[in-house]
């Protein structure tokens, strides 16, 4: 049966108020127009999509002339209601009226409603099987935390143990800590045994003291010693002192002074005068034998004048010249023994003084060196005393090596203060050693109570991984996470039978879909859909080339090419309104497609005056034998619709032009009807 | 049918997906063994790499470990010959095609079936042995945290087998 729509009525709450047109069915063309947005889609929308909202449209049955109310199927008015944005592209909505033509097209919609399902099925599969919100933050934290304890035994009690040990060195209490404890209470609880460096308290105040002790300006060797030096200059003035006292007659030596040094000048002034008196001896040693000679050369001379003396010239006594000149010779011949005596001890005496000048000055340099030496010392010692002071706060340990230390000093300085010695070089390197050994024993005492350090700080890192891990661990297992093991059984055996029943579904439409292709092409190749195609571009006006187009299904082609992109858009027009004229005549009144018109909405847009006029001439030329359905045409353009029935009249359709005012919200609309009778 | 601890499902997810499925099934029977030497009542049980074997003995206990990623098992072999030579034989059984992992332990009837399907509620052929299975899940997840990464992520196999040795010593001494 075929329907022809005969009363449109739209409901009270639409957008143009209660609206109604009757007896539609009495015509072949309804024109309808208005302004823009006056609502001529909204009065022919109940032709697309009938409903209590859109409003409804009564029909016709041409055979049995009983009213039918219409009712949309599927996708029905896809063929039926063209618009303007349809018919300026190509003919991608006609697979549907082919596949409608097949009777696939609910089949497929079917299809597409158990892929959905599928789809569905699916996802509430990895639903059943998801994991508990934030699970994965908890898994990676673990599995990180874990992965940094490396060959620790994850446990509770390994943790425990670790902590225990390190409270017992540390002396801290330690109680068995609940990982599951809030994140700070663990953290402080091991922060408590974070192993420090320790120190003996006082040490590191003493330690400049003992430095100083260890570094006293002492020689390494005693005998480099200034005290050393004084001591060798001193045994050698008393030497040379001693050797010089030999040398002077007792009677004119002064007396000897405590003094070394001032014992040495008195022996040198001595010296010096015991030289003089020996100088003064000599001389008249000299004069005499002076005279002697001058006195028997005299008596020579006297004899060889042969005038022997008879009486001495000085005092006139009777001398015997020959006598006396033999006893002058004999007093003047050879060595002075006396005088060479003399000489002997003045060169003795004058080395001596010579001797004992240099010793002195030896002993006198010795002495500034040692005195100088012993200063340093004393400074550096008087210096330290003060810092030898215990501290209330110090360990028992500095304390005892402060007090031996300080005792010591001050017995050095109570011995020593006065002038230096080997003694006090000796004392003062014992002072150092013991300074040392002091400083030894502070020290290794100090280093005993870190020995543990570097393991204990190794123990307590593993504290805080494993601490770390276990907590991490306590946190992923306190999640929620059950298996929902029967739900996912049930749900496998549901979707294996789906699936069944989904292939079987699908080898049905397989096989409909291989039967809506050979539909399709029996449309396409339908030589009815063909010669009206045909018939409908001969009746295209103005256009020859388009005489050569062949109609194929999803496109028109032009020699064996798609010609879509080669028509301009007023060529593309009508040539779609051809195209769907030529197929809603092969499948209009079969038992998937009953509505007997089509609908052209706007079909003007975007074309220029000439393709207005073209469009106008081609639709209103139609005649009741080239498309025997009733044709619809909403437009804005009024002289394209007045050409349009003007045309259409002359070809012998009834025209109905219905024509909307200006919409007013809350005013229902009151169409214009006029009637215009066939003038072939 | 009892869950392990989410931590102890963690490893042994990413065990499997690191190692694939039959690599995991040998890691986790010596896993099993391991836990089940930490109980008193199975202490020196042992594996056997052995065909026609139980996969760990324990006396006159044996023990057939599998996991399954599909809910069902095959026993194939000649289960019923060796079901003959043991007093209890037991099939422990692990999903891991469900999240997370559950176990099961089994009581294998005298004549065992070729396939079992592991469900909530177990036939009365297979029955759940309910003690062992709750013993096993606790001590098992204890074993598998306490070894912890360095067990799901040692290099081979031996290597796994030293860290699951090291921690079951520790443990049964603590």
């Amino acid at each position: 049966m075929t329907l022809r729509a005969d009363v449109i009525k739209l409901p009270a709450n639409c957008p143009l108020g209660a609206v109604s047109i009757d007896a539609l069915a009495n015509f072949d063309l309804i024109v309808v127009t208005g302004p823009n947005a006056a609502g001529k889609s909204t009065l022919i929308e109940p032709l697309r999509k009938p409903n209590v909202a859109n409003g409804t449209v009564s029909c016709v049955d041409e055979e049995t002339k009983a009213n039918v109310a219409y009712e949309a199927r599927g996708v029905q008015q896809s063929i039926t209601f063209i618009t303007s944005t349809e018919l300026m592209t190509n003919f991608r909505d006609l697979n549907q009226a082919l596949a409608l033509a097949a009777g696939t097209t609910r089949l497929l919609h079917v299809m597409k409603l158990l892929e959905q399902a599928q789809k569905n099925l699916s996802k509430n599969n990895e639903d059943l099987n998801s994991e508990p919100p934030g699970l994965n933050n908890f898994r990676n934290l673990y599995l990180t935390a874990d992965r940094a304890c490396g060959d620790l035994l994850r446990t509770d009690a390994v943790y425990n143990q670790i902590g225990e040990r390190l409270a017992v060195r540390t002396g801290v209490e330690w109680k068995n800590l609940d990982l599951g404890a809030p994140e700070d209470v663990r953290i402080g609880a091991e922060s408590s045994l974070r192993p420090q460096s320790r120190s003996i308290a006082g040490f590191s105040v003493l330690n400049p003291s003992l430095t100083a002790l260890t570094r006293l300006p002492v020689p390494t060797a005693v005998g480099e010693s200034g005290a050393s030096c004084l001591d060798t200059a001193t045994v050698a003035l008393n030497d040379a002192i001693k050797h010089a006292k030999t040398l002077i007659p007792p009677e004119n030596a002064s007396n000897a002074s405590p003094e070394i040094a001032q014992d040495a000048k008195n022996v040198a002034g001595n010296l010096l005068s015991e030289s003089e008196r020996i100088n003064a001896e000599l001389d008249s040693k000299n004069v005499l034998r002076e005279c002697l000679i001058r006195a028997l050369a005299y008596l020579r001379n006297q004899d060889a004048l042969s005038c022997p003396t008879k009486n001495c010239p000085v005092c006139n006594g009777k001398i015997d010249s020959a006598e006396l000149s033999r006893s002058l010779e004999a007093q003047v011949a050879g060595e002075d023994a006396e005088g060479l005596k003399l000489r002997k001890k003045l060169d003795e005496i004058d080395g001596m003084r010579t001797r004992l000048d240099s010793v002195l000055k030896g002993f006198n340099a010795a002495e500034d060196q040692a005195r100088q030496e012993h200063r340093s010392i004393l400074d550096a010692i008087s210096g330290i005393v003060p810092k030898l002071h215990q501290a209330i706060d110090w360990d028992e340990v500095v304390i005892g090596s402060a007090k031996l230390l300080k005792d010591s000093c001050e017995s050095w300085m109570k011995i020593h203060i006065t002038a230096p010695s080997i003694a006090a070089i000796k004392d003062a390197r014992t002072l150092a050693q013991l300074a040392e050994t002091e400083s030894k024993k502070l020290l290794s005492t100090e280093i005993a109570l870190n020995a543990n350090l570097g393991a204990d700080q190794n123990e307590f890192r593993d504290l805080q991984v494993l601490g770390f891990a276990l907590a991490a661990r306590h946190a992923l297992d306190t999640l929620s996470w059950e298996a929902q093991l029967d739900k996912i059984d049930a749900d496998r055996r549901s979707t294996t039978q789906r699936d069944l029943w989904l292939a079987a579904v699908q080898a049905m439409a397989t096989e409909h879909q291989t039967q809506a292709a050979s539909a399709a092409n029996q449309v396409v190749n339908d030589s009815g859909v063909q010669e009206r195609f045909t018939r409908l571009l001969g009746l295209l006006p103005h256009h020859p080339g388009l005489q050569n187009l062949n109609f194929c299904g999803k496109e028109v082609q032009l020699n064996g090419v798609a010609a879509s992109n080669t028509l301009s858009e007023g060529q593309t027009v009508l040539v779609n309104i051809a195209a769907s004229i030529a197929v809603v005549g092969k499948v209009a009144g079969t038992a998937n497609h009953l509505p007997g018109w089509i609908v052209f909405d706007e079909p003007t847009n975007a074309l220029d005056e000439k393709g207005r006029n073209q469009v106008a001439e081609y639709l209103g030329g139609l005649s009741m034998t080239d498309v025997p359905s009733q044709i619809w045409v909403a437009t804005f353009e009024t002289e394209f619709a007045e050409k349009l029935m003007t045309k259409a009249q002359t070809t012998g359709r009834r025209v109905m032009h219905v024509e909307l005012p200006n919409f007013q919200r809350g005013t229902t609309v009151k169409p214009q009807i006029r009637i215009r009778q066939p003038n072939p | 049918m009892v869950k392990l601890t989410n931590s102890a499902v963690i490893l042994l997810e990413a065990l499997l997906i690191k190692r694939g499925a039959q690599e995991f099934g040998s890691w986790f029977q010596d896993a099993v063994a391991s836990a089940l030497g930490t109980m008193a009542s199975y202490r020196g049980c042992y594996t056997n790499p052995g065909a026609g074997q139980p996969d760990i003995i324990a006396g006159g206990t044996g023990f057939e470990v599998k996991s399954t990623a599909d809910g069902t098992v095959a026993l194939e072999g000649n289960y019923q010959a060796i079901r003959t030579h043991y007093q209890h034989f037991k099939l422990v059984g692990l999903r891991t095609d469900v999240k997370p992992f559950p176990l099961w332990v089994l009581e294998m009837p005298k004549d065992p079936p070729t396939r079992v399907t592991f469900k909530r509620i177990m036939d009365s052929i297979t029955p759940i042995d309910p003690a062992l299975n709750q013993e096993l899940a606790l001590r098992l997840s204890d074993v598998l945290v306490a070894a912890g990464t360095s067990w799901s992520e040692a290099k081979d196999r031996n290597a796994a087998r030293d860290v699951l040795k090291r921690t079951t010593d520790v443990m049964v001494s603590l």
